[in-house]
């Protein structure tokens, strides 16, 4: 046979193309973990400053008796108060798609990648929070040695010794996770026919990956490595341990301090504004926040450091 | 009056080719830091003894009460009011410029990553970045430990109090419970438990050195694993030393 009208010949002849653009997208993996509705939330009160000092106060007194029926009065009791700083620091995340991007069009439009910026906001947070952790003055563990159920309880102790609440939480890192899964694996006695149990040995993901010993845990990468790269320094706390804020950037657009067709998008605590630079054919996305994290008591909240 | 010059031997035009500087991925990037030591933070270890554990007190704009000044890239990161409420709460700053650390004085290094920023790390910290783009930090805990040790060592940061080994060694008869348990019920093998008691003994000499070394006191050591005596590994107090023993020290 011959003189077919074949793909090879139009590829090569014209009238056929190597490959087009499909319109789906694939995600790569990547952890979207926001941990931030398990710490203190302060609204921002503005007031000329972008500090704002919160107060601790101590309860927990016991009266004194009498010395006297009559006489000899009575000591005064000094309320104990400390307090601690919420300062808001500017942060940015920046994209920049160029004319010819739009106009050639593709599945990675201006929808996309506004997106991929709004997101920054809670990985940040995440980022934030984490990196606090680190100056949580306790910790359980042993250097070098994977997380166990014993450094689990002691963690669970520790926080038990300081009369927190019940009700605790735990990040840590996906190896940490792994370690902790194993070692409930091998749990004998009162922990092996616990719901709980049951269900932490099922398979993993990002976030919430269950409970255990009443104890929640949350799973994020971001969670850091000590000095030594050894070891993941994952935490366990009671709500109050660290408390984050985030400035209302609302006053700054009712202030009208931006063009108002140059927000693309806009909430209480962010907002994504555009920069045309018409020279060069680009539209800078600018998305901008001010967020704030700040120890509010350590003895709510202990670290975890175990083998990485 | 304008002169005729004559040029020779121009320069050989090479185009330049970037050379790839290595650089850790930009997810990597991250504030710099100083560590920080609470009184409570201590830990044992075979190889040095009694250890404090190491905070890092991150210079994350926003975190803790670190700001900035200035904008652009000319903004300075401003750290005073975290270190500030560090010490207020009982840290002491390990500073990378104090003269006491020695060889380890600019713990504080970084590398570069990929869009300019920089990942802030110890020391002696290694990464290897495989072609497929996983990356792996080296372990470098020897050196840790042994810049650990030079840190309590060096005065630097208050010596470790007996109430924080009271509540080391607790946890380590705790640990011994829990073993002895396993081995009761054959979930661990016989003699498990052994390991743990010379552990413990091992705190309990390293803690007699050095409370005699800090504060003259004399500590006698209860070996845990001689013993099968219900106090074995109980908690040690130190004792006043006698008149004729604080002679001898004092000479």
């Amino acid at each position: 046979m011959a003189n077919e009208t074949s793909y090879a010949a139009l590829l090569a002849a014209g009238g056929a193309v190597a490959r087009i653009l499909s319109t789906r997208l694939h995600q790569n993996l990547y952890d979207p973990t926001s941990i931030r509705r398990l710490f203190s939330f302060v609204p921002f009160v503005g007031g000329a400053s972008a500090t704002q000092n919160i107060t601790k106060v101590t309860r927990g007194y016991v009266a004194s008796a009498a010395t006297n029926e009559t006489t000899g009065g009575g000591s005064r009791q000094v309320l104990s108060t400390g307090n601690y700083d919420l300062t808001v620091a500017r942060y940015y995340a920046k994209m920049a798609p160029t004319d010819l991007l739009h106009i050639v069009g593709g599945p990675l439009d201006v929808d996309y990648l506004l997106g991929v910026l709004t997101e920054t906001l809670d990985l940040t947070l995440t980022d934030m929070l984490t990196d606090a952790f680190q100056n949580i003055a306790g910790s359980v563990g042993t250097s070098g040695v994977n997380l166990t159920t014993d450094d689990w309880y002691d963690a669970i102790f520790y926080l038990n010794l300081q009369n927190n609440p019940r009700e605790l939480a735990a990040v840590l890192h996906n190896q940490q996770v792994n370690d902790l899964v194993e070692s409930v694996r091998g749990e004998t006695g009162a922990s092996v026919h616990r719901p709980d149990t049951q269900a932490i040995l099922e398979a993993k993901g990002v976030g919430y990956v269950g409970t255990w010993a009443g104890v929640d845990i949350y799973q994020s990468d971001s969670v850091e490595l000590d000095g030594g790269s050894a070891n993941r320094v994952g935490a366990m706390f009671s709500e109050g341990v660290i408390a984050y804020q985030l400035a209302p950037v609302s006053r700054m657009l009712d202030g009208m301090m931006i063009n108002a067709a140059d927000i693309l998008a806009a909430t209480e605590e962010m907002f994504v504004e555009r920069d045309r630079d018409a020279d060069n054919g680009v539209s800078d996305m600018l998305v901008n926040f001010y967020p704030a994290v700040a120890e509010q008591e350590d003895l709510r909240g202990v670290r975890i450091v175990t083998d990485a | 009056m304008p002169e005729t010059r004559r040029l020779r031997n121009p320069t050989a035009y090479r185009p330049q080719q970037a050379k790839e500087e290595a650089c850790l991925p930009a997810s990597m990037a991250n504030y710099p830091f100083r560590y920080v030591h609470y009184p409570h933070g201590w830990e044992w270890t075979l190889e040095h003894g009694f250890l404090p554990t190491l905070c890092s007190l991150v210079h994350r704009p926003g975190v803790n009460g670190v700001g900035t000044n200035g904008t652009g890239r000319n903004a300075k990161i401003v750290p005073d009011k975290a270190h500030a409420a560090a010490t207020r709460n009982g840290g002491r700053i390990v500073e990378p410029n104090d003269p006491r650390l020695g060889e380890y004085r600019d713990y504080l290094t970084f590398f570069p990553t990929e869009n300019g920023g920089r990942h802030f790390c110890f020391m002696a910290s290694e990464a290897t970045v495989l072609s497929n783009g996983m990356l792996r930090m080296h372990d470098c805990s020897a050196e840790w430990d042994a810049f650990r040790a030079h840190v309590r060592d060096s005065g630097i940061i208050e010596p470790m109090e007996e109430v924080v080994y009271n509540d080391l060694m607790e946890l380590e008869r705790g640990r011994l419970d829990r073993i002895t348990r396993r081995v009761h019920d054959g979930r661990a093998q016989v003699g498990a438990d052994k390991a743990q008691r010379e552990r413990m003994d091992a705190m309990q000499k390293a803690w007699a050195a050095y409370a005699e070394k800090h504060s003259g006191r004399v500590v006698t050591p209860e070996p845990v694993s001689e013993s099968a005596s219900p106090e074995a590994g109980k908690r040690v107090r130190a004792r006043k030393p006698t008149a004729d023993e604080e002679a001898a020290v004092n000479g």
